[in-house]
């Protein structure tokens, strides 16, 4: 290909790239550059690209009239904890379904799959007056028992090309040797399939953290709202508060953009590995 | 060896009945909890304040607050209800008032507003909504209503008379034909007419005002919504609309503030609240801001959407009463009440006459600033009135006909489907029919 | 699919239960209960959530059959999903694509690319809905400054748009997922097959057609899957988006089931309309999954 050629699929290139990138940026950058705006200017039409002046105003006086850290230390707790959780269920299950072999195991997998597909919606109705009976409304614990029970089935999905991949001559060998199976599954296989179950905790920490629906109605006292639901006290009935809704949108980017700088890297060859089988 | 034993066992005996002493003591308290819907922190602020100096002043109750949104209040009252783990006391308006007591947890009372009424002069309009079945479900705290509001900039740019808002129906298009005419706005009036709450409340104003307020006739199963005054009502509803910003199938309580607020509507039918937004989101000017009544036809009535706030009973303890109709009764005094309502300047209103008055009120820095239009307010909360509650029985179905906003609805058939307001309303009608059945 | 895979560890089937019991467990409580409950309220008359009800059989079955709204939904479902997985597939390819390209920065991207995946729901649709409102939304403004359009159009707020917007939006945001997963199998195949296509003459097209799409195809079947039954299953993005409006222009399935149990307080019938959901979505998948796996055997 000539100079001239190249160059031009070097501009498409980079214009294709930029664009993505636009693309996936700017809502972030909307929101962020909308928290600080003081409020005539957040109001005006048309609105103003860049703002013509800043102010740190309502992250203060969001800091200071709701319990937001109280909140966010909450969804923090229920999303760990589910991730934990899920992480442990869905790997046995994993194994299980992927490794052993017994009579029933085509036919639960397919039921795990079939029971995610119910609209989620109805679940609420039932799931209420069970925790109730297990004295757990208002309970942190009874979101973290939900999201498990949500998320695991579709987890379980999402193993399914990371434990597949891994290559059985490891374990056989181990067997061979005599190890017990316990040994052979937490020694030899976990390490192994380490970005597939990292990838699902991921999913799950995420999910469970932006969870809104069960948390508004499991959850009573405001001590234990969870991030979502403290914040949409924000979103009052008959006027909005733009610059809190703002500055609490950007509060609760933060965490996941933070944990995501540090462990996108494995979540992406987790994903990856999984898609390749 | 024996008689140690015995000593000691004695003496851990009475440790134990005076380490139970402070127990039992402790046990005469009564703890309430509260559960409302006004989330803004400001308002739990505020409450938090008078429930504060309600337990100085009765330390043997303790009162726990805890907020909720509208979006998840019933499924999270009945939910709570069916687990045993109701509140005891529950804020609500009347529509939600019927639906809780679907499930029989609300308890009459009948004994704290006979009460109350003795002492005070109950404004009529908030107890009517919660009186049927020869009992009284709810005691009102605190009401909203509409008015009119318009820029008086607007107006002076319009060569209009500030001072002198549109009291007709002609009035008012002939007033927005005028400003819109002059290039003053773009727009007339801000009209919200998505499938909500805020769509229902701007159409029911206009019913009211129309004399078309009744929903149901003499008897609680029949409907009808379709008359020809509802029908006139809707005609004049969609000239209103045909002057509207675009967008109004989406909108809310929002956006015809923001309208108003940015000089593209020269109206806009509004709760109180928007003094708020006026003063402290926009930071606009008081002087600039006018209200009037809303607009009714020649041959119609002064009237509003109304809706009174009230407190619910679902606890059936006695003693948990006891404390409740204590902690009810103190809010009725007129000193705690005007700084109970300034929880929200501007968009809680007093429920009697004594708290009309009372300084507390009054003496509020925005109150002050806007006393002019918030006596306007309560001036004409006097004549609101709340779809499906204005008769002496109420329907238990009515839940369902403003969980649906069947009155934004209809507007929104005229809209999207072109449909007339006669054919318009008989859908509505329809379903109403449908949904008491 | 899972008898394919080769597993020479078997024995030992007590193992094998004991592995899974702990999330079946779990999930019949959190799952499977309330879906049999669900199925149970179905053949109820309940209407208010927490009331008793009586037996009616079939009743609320047949009602959702003649229920214009329910068929309404029903087709703006289809459409809905449909339209969805097709822009999403779509721009996820494109995407993945671009992220295959060599340029710099490459690694950040692909990591990033994520972005519009991890914000939490209720903060994108409270963003986009802001951007595009037709007064403060800063697309109108855009839109109007490059003189493509000459007033704001009300991107959510009529019934011409909302949908279209509302898919757009989901778009956004779940694409970037199927991206990496097609990242990463464009990433597999091996340059020399292109370089060798290229020297036989092939053009760009021919090359996307005989080697790109057929290694790529497992994944793309998987994605197409996934994405369906997502895509049909969303409600908080399209509920705090639309409410379903303006009309029922968005009401897709789950919006009419928490419509009828939360807000008409029909409870029966929106449980009725969600197994029928459940029952529809279960015989796609079964079907798909014969299909497909059949062809990529």
């Amino acid at each position: 290909m000539n100079s001239i050629g190249k160059s031009s699929v070097s501009i498409v290139k980079y214009f294709s790239v930029i664009l993505l990138l636009l693309v996936i940026i700017s809502p972030v950058y909307w929101i962020f550059v909308s928290s600080l705006k003081p409020t005539p200017e957040l109001l005006q039409v048309p609105p103003t690209l860049i703002p013509r002046s800043l102010t740190l105003e309502h992250y203060y006086e969001l800091l200071k009239d709701t319990n937001f850290i109280t909140y966010f230390l909450n969804s923090i707790y229920v999303a760990m904890g589910s991730s934990l959780l899920v992480v442990i269920l869905t790997s046995l299950a994993g194994y299980s379904v992927y490794r052993c072999r017994y009579k029933g195991r085509h036919l639960f997998f397919c039921m795990l799959l079939a029971i995610y597909i119910f609209p989620r919606v109805l679940l609420l109705l039932s799931l209420y007056p069970l925790f109730a009976g297990m004295a757990l409304v208002d309970n942190l614990l009874s979101l973290v028992i939900t999201y498990v029970g949500i998320t695991a089935p579709l987890n379980v999905w999402i193993m399914r090309a990371f434990f597949t991949s891994v290559p059985t001559e490891l374990e056989d060998a181990a067997l061979v040797d005599g190890a017990s199976r316990i040994q052979i599954l937490f020694k030899i296989f976990f390490p192994l399939a380490a970005p597939g179950i990292g990838a699902v905790a991921i999913n799950s920490f995420l999910m469970s953290y932006a969870e809104y629906l069960f948390a508004s109605i499991l959850i009573v006292s405001d001590q234990y709202k969870t991030l979502p639901v403290g914040m949409a006290q924000f979103l009052q009935q008959y006027e909005i508060n733009w610059g809190a809704i703002a500055a609490g949108s950007v509060l609760i980017i933060i965490p996941p953009l933070i944990g995501f700088a540090f462990v996108g890297r494995y979540f992406i060859k987790g994903i990856t590995a999984g898609a390749i089988r | 060896m024996k008689r140690l034993k015995l000593l000691v066992t004695l003496a851990s005996l009475g440790a134990l009945c005076l380490a139970m002493a402070p127990v039992s003591l402790r046990a005469e308290t009564v703890s309430l909890t509260l559960w409302h819907q006004e989330q803004p922190p400001r308002r739990v602020k505020r409450y938090q304040e008078v429930f504060d100096s309600f337990m100085k002043e009765y330390p043997n109750i303790k009162v726990t607050q805890h907020v909720q949104t509208w979006g998840e209040a019933y499924t999270k009252t009945m939910a709570a209800i069916r687990a045993r783990k109701a509140p005891d006391l529950l804020f609500g308006i009347p529509e939600f008032t019927v639906n809780i007591k679907r499930s029989r947890a609300v308890q009459p009372v009948d004994e704290i507003v006979e009460l109350l009424k003795g002492k005070y002069n109950i404004y009529n309009a908030t107890l009517q909504p919660y009186h049927y079945e020869g009992h009284f479900w709810s005691v009102p705290l605190y009401g909203m209503n509409h008015l009119l509001y318009y820029r008086k900039s607007v107006f002076e740019a319009g060569g209009m008379d500030p001072e002198a808002p549109p009291k007709t129906w002609t009035e008012l298009l002939s007033a927005i034909d005028r400003l819109r005419g002059a290039g003053v706005v773009q727009y007339g009036i801000g009209v919200p007419v998505s499938k909500s709450l805020a769509g229902d409340q701007f159409m029911y104003s206009l019913l009211v005002t129309n004399k078309a307020e009744h929903l149901f006739g003499e008897r609680k199963d029949e409907i009808i919504f379709d008359n020809p005054r509802t029908v006139d009502t809707y005609k004049f509803w969609k000239k209103l609309y045909d002057t509207a910003p675009p967008g109004g199938l989406s909108w809310q309580w929002v956006e015809p503030q923001l309208a108003l607020v940015n000089r593209q509507t020269a109206f806009g039918i509004i709760l109180g609240g928007f003094l708020g937004h006026w003063e402290e989101q926009a930071k606009e000017k008081v002087e600039d801001l006018g209200a009037g009544f809303v607009p009714r036809p020649e041959d119609g009535q002064p009237g509003t959407i109304y809706y009174s706030n009230g407190v619910m009973l679902l606890t059936k303890d006695k003693k948990k009463r006891e404390a409740a109709k204590t902690l009810i009764e103190y809010l009725y005094r007129p000193e705690v009440m005007g700084y109970f309502l300034n929880a929200q300047p501007g968009l809680f209103l007093p429920v009697t006459e004594e708290a009309a008055k009372a300084n507390s009120f009054w003496e509020d820095p925005m109150v002050k600033k806007y006393a002019h239009i918030i006596k306007r307010e309560i001036e004409q909360s006097k004549y609101g009135k709340l779809y499906g509650f204005t008769r002496d029985e109420v329907n238990p179905n009515i839940g369902r006909i403003a969980g649906q906003y069947l009155l934004a609805q209809v507007g929104q058939k005229m809209v999207i489907d072109g449909l007339s307001a006669e054919d318009a309303v008989k859908w509505g009608a329809e379903k109403m029919r449908e949904a008491i059945k | 699919m899972i008898d394919k895979v080769k597993t020479k560890i078997q024995q030992d089937p007590l193992f094998g239960y004991l592995l899974i019991a702990p999330i079946f467990i779990w999930i019949a409580v959190t799952l499977f209960y309330p879906l049999l409950r669900a199925i149970y309220d179905s053949f109820m008359n309940i209407e208010f959530m927490g009331e008793e009800g009586n037996f009616v059989g079939f009743h609320n079955y047949v009602r959702l059959i003649h229920d214009s709204e329910f068929r309404g939904s029903f087709i703006r479902t289809l459409i809905w999903t449909g339209v969805n997985v097709f822009f999403q597939v779509f721009v996820a390819f494109f995407a993945s694509v671009i992220l295959d390209l060599e340029f710099k920065g490459k690694r950040f991207m692909r990591i990033w690319i994520l972005l519009p995946w991890i914000i939490p729901v209720i903060v994108l649709a409270t963003i986009w809905r802001w951007m595009l409102d037709p007064s403060l939304g800063i697309v109108n403004y855009v839109l109007r400054v490059t003189a493509t359009i000459s007033s704001p159009i009300p991107f959510l707020g009529s019934t011409d748009y909302a949908m279209i917007t509302a898919i757009l939006v989901n778009t956004w945001r779940w694409f970037p997922f199927y991206a990496v997963m097609i990242l990463a199998a464009l990433q597999i195949i091996p340059t020399e097959l292109y370089e060798a296509a290229k020297i036989d003459g092939a053009s760009f097209f021919q090359q996307f057609q005989h080697i790109t799409l057929p290694s790529i195809m497992p994944v793309l079947v998987t994605v197409i899957l996934i994405c369906s039954l997502w895509a049909a299953n969303v409600f908080d993005m399209l509920w705090l988006l639309t409410m379903g409006g303006p009309g029922t222009s968005t009401q897709t399935f789950p919006i009419y089931i928490y419509q009828k149990g939360f807000q008409e307080y029909k409870l029966s019938q929106a449980a009725a309309a969600a197994v029928f959901m459940f029952l529809f979505l279960l015989i796609y998948g079964t079907i798909y999954l014969r299909n497909v796996t059949m062809e990529t055997e």
